[in-house]
């Protein structure tokens, strides 16, 4: 029933965006992030929508991929419009009843917390679409390797990520089976309050966590006989390298943040468009 | 677990009702290959009557369902009862498993692999517990296996599973009669029966339907003394 | 060449889980130990690598000392250990990465790595299954993708702890048929520790263990001839020599000491149509 569950969402495709290095995709993640809340303009958010159009595209991810990701937010973005629509009470008043008010401030900061919350998540889904969690861990790993220097313990970490990716299907294939053994004993979870519930899924939870305790015993005993003994003088079958593509997207994305720092600087469009706005409702 | 299509009915009861599912459900016990995946309770005691205690039954009918059910699967109640279940061996943990769903008296006990990982001791231990609990509680037993033999020295009736369809059904006679068939599925049929199959191919006369020590060494002294003769 | 001089071990609860043992395994060797559960086979898997240290005596490995921190990687690199549970061993999440794992903790260059993680594969004939996810595979894949790892790192021995305990027939009898030829093409040594005696008939020695020290020790033909011995130490023989000495006390025909279904059918042939 678990068993063909995908981790971590990886789409399979073959296009730039997934033969790029895992490293490059998370300094490009990083740098769209950056891109995204330097932002200040409204008008020049459009530029980094356009370019997360253009990254959809080069990834060859189909669209219903990204509004799947988007799915756990379709309660929170209305709500986080409406609330910036009503709540922020700066710049010109745009419309007013009763305690109702409306601003030209109040428009901004609505389309704009929306907008961010969209560009974040189809970044970061792109990511996860487009890489395998393994090297994903991988990328993890080399990127922050600098941190040895200051014992940050990063390969730990990394292999503490691997194990957690690899038992995860586990772990649910065994909780099924826990469950179904628990209720062919009459246990019942389905009824009664919550704490009676909490305390119903204790004849699950137990063997669970006793289970996977014996299960870490075992894991690190074969590990040890495969002569693991931390990340000391380690290679790794699969080596990363830099191509130029790399550096080429890099500087893509480099391109975008100045582009968006620049148009900023010398123009802004938000305010001819309030000028207009207001003009057009007779209020200026 | 609910089927995809079709019906499961215990006893009249349609399994894919809910309430009707409750009903059905208290009549089949079900052990599964692992104790582990069951045992969670502080002490053998507890755990055994976790079942018992969910049909609602009275404390005295409870203490004395779990003392019977202790018992039957071999474990010395005051040595045990107080035991947590988590410091027994492999083999006590699979007996008070067992203990806890005995003690529901289930009409219909499914045991899913119940002799995996035993040691030969521990396997026949376990055969005749099961045939124990069918005299004793007369409650029918389903036994799910890939062990051959196992099934050669307890079953009525034996259906062969294949890519999700039945494919086979009948008693252990006629299903073993045909090993080399059931050896091309991966499963391996009891060792008389493979024997007896290996035999005709030497050009033995070995009737069909043979699937126990016991039988084929008739049938060979039979064969022996029938040669004698000639 | 491995070998245990009269090693005592004891748990923390203080019960003795072997109790002066002392054995030899040659190079080359099958040797397979069986024994009930709880006999004090499992511990003496796990001092054959230095998982465990002795209390007292020693376990060397060709001439290395298992106590001896300093040897712990070359001994473990050299005695490889497939374990019960083939959930439980497996690390990574795509089946060649885990083939590397210990080659990667060895420090093997990425370049000679790559030919070994082939090799390995190819050895137990999981080539097309390299970039397969590990929990979609069947137990007994599962063990053989362990036994790969294993071999990645190029052992002298291998050491099969109940390797096949989880496994169904067809799975048990791929692995025992990759060992046997490992043994014979690579000429790994191979220590067998099972609760299915079927599987020692293969062993050049059997070694039967019995709360915590060796109860026998011979050639399988001599071990299987002591049926009632091994009957009372909660053990059994092969199912060809259970059918052998019921045609024996029955007078039907006396089969020698034939242990498997071919070398019975052959001997009951011959007695049969002697008569």
């Amino acid at each position: 029933m678990f068993k063909d569950i995908t981790l971590g969402q990886y789409f399979p495709a073959d296009s730039v965006a997934h033969r790029l290095d895992p490293r490059t995709k998370l300094v490009l993640l990083v740098m769209y992030i950056t891109a995204v809340f330097i932002v200040k303009d409204l008008w020049v958010f459009g530029l980094v929508i356009a370019f997360m159009l253009f990254m959809t595209a080069m990834s060859r991810i189909p669209l219903s991929y990204i509004f799947k990701a988007m799915k756990p937010l379709k309660l929170l973005l209305p709500l986080m419009f409406l609330l910036n629509l009503f709540m922020v009470r700066t710049g010109t008043e745009l419309f007013a009843w009763k305690f109702i008010k409306i601003t030209t401030g109040g428009v901004r900061q609505a389309f704009f917390i929306v907008l961010r919350l969209i560009a974040l998540i189809t970044g970061s889904s792109l990511l996860t679409l487009t890489t395998t969690p393994v090297s994903l861990t991988e990328g993890i790993e080399r990127l922050l390797s600098p941190l040895k220097i200051v014992r940050f313990p990063v390969h730990e970490l990394a292999m503490m990520m691997t194990i957690a990716l690899r038992f995860i299907p586990t772990l649910l294939e065994e909780a099924d089976k826990i469950m179904k053994a628990q209720l062919a004993r009459g246990a019942d979870l389905e009824s009664g309050n919550i704490f009676k519930r909490a305390k119903a899924m204790l004849p699950i939870l137990i063997p669970l966590f006793v289970n996977s305790f014996r299960r870490a015993e075992e894991l690190a005993l074969a590990m040890e006989s495969r002569c693991y003994h931390g990340g000391e003088g380690r290679t790794r079958l699969r080596k990363l390298k830099f191509h130029w593509r790399d550096l080429f997207a890099v500087l893509i994305m480099g391109a975008l943040i100045a582009g968006v720092i620049l148009l900023q600087k010398y123009y802004s469009f938000d305010s001819y468009i309030a000028a207009y706005v207001l003009k057009l409702l007779g209020k200026a | 677990m609910q089927p995809t299509s079709g019906k499961v009915t215990v006893d009249g009861f349609d399994m894919s009702n809910k309430k009707q599912r409750a009903k059905g459900r208290a009549l089949v016990g079900m052990v599964f290959q692992y104790p582990d995946y069951q045992l969670f309770d502080e002490t053998v005691y507890k755990d055994i009557s976790f079942g018992p205690k969910n049909m609602k039954l009275s404390s005295e009918e409870v203490d004395r369902r779990v003392r019977e059910a202790m018992r039957l699967v071999g474990l010395d109640f005051d040595e045990f009862a107080e035991k947590s279940p988590f410091e027994l061996s492999g083999g006590e943990k699979r007996r008070t498993a067992l203990a806890g769903i005995i003690a529901m008296y289930p009409k219909y006990l499914v045991l899913d692999e119940p002799m995996a990982g035993l040691d030969p001791a521990g396997r026949r231990a376990v055969l005749e517990m099961i045939s124990e609990f069918r005299s004793q509680l007369g409650c029918a037993v389903v036994m799910v296996s890939h062990s051959m033999d196992d099934i050669a020295r307890s079953a009525d009736r034996v259906y062969v599973l294949r890519d999700g369809k039945i494919f086979r059904s009948g008693t252990p006679s006629e299903i073993f009669n045909n090993a080399d068939e059931l050896n091309e599925m991966g499963l391996e049929p009891p060792f008389a029966s493979r024997m007896a199959s290996e035999l005709r191919r030497r050009g033995f006369d070995i009737p069909r339907g043979i699937y126990t020590n016991e039988a084929l060494t008739e049938c060979l002294a039979a064969y022996g003394k029938g040669a004698d003769h000639v | 060449m491995v070998s245990v001089n009269n090693v005592t071990f004891s748990y923390e609860n203080g019960c003795n889980a072997l109790d002066g043992i002392s054995l030899t395994v040659s190079d080359g060797e099958i040797v397979c130990i069986v024994g009930h559960n709880g006999s004090g086979k499992s511990t003496l898997a796990k001092m054959f690598n230095g998982l465990l240290i002795p209390s007292s005596g020693t376990v060397t490995v060709n001439g290395m000392d298992t106590a001896d921190e300093e040897k712990t990687l070359e001994i473990r690199r050299q005695v490889g250990v497939v374990f019960q549970n083939p959930d439980n061993q497996i690390v990574t999440t795509i089946v060649k990465e885990d083939v590397a794992f210990g080659p990667e903790n060895l420090g093997v260059p990425t370049e000679e790595m790559i030919v070994r993680v082939d090799d390995a594969l190819k050895a137990v004939g999981m080539e097309s299954y390299a970039d397969s996810a590990p929990h979609m595979l069947s137990g007994g894949q599962k063990q053989r993708i362990a036994i790969a790892g294993m071999l990645a790192m190029e052992p002298e021995t291998l050491i099969l702890d109940e390797a096949t305990a989880m496994l169904d027939p067809m799975g048990r009898r791929d692995i025992l048929n990759i060992v046997k030829k490992l043994n014979k093409e690579k000429n790994i040594t191979v220590v067998m520790i099972t609760q299915y005696m079927e599987e020692a008939v293969f062993a050049d020695r059997v070694i039967v263990m019995n709360n915590g020290h060796i109860e026998m020790e011979g050639t399988p033909e001599y071990v299987f001839s002591k049926g009632d011995e091994l009957r009372a130490i909660g053990l059994d023989v092969p199912p060809a020599v259970e059918l052998r000495e019921m045609l024996k006390k029955e007078g039907v025909a006396d089969c020698g000491s034939a242990m498997t279904l071919e070398e019975l059918a052959e001997q009951l042939c011959r007695s049969l149509s002697k008569n």
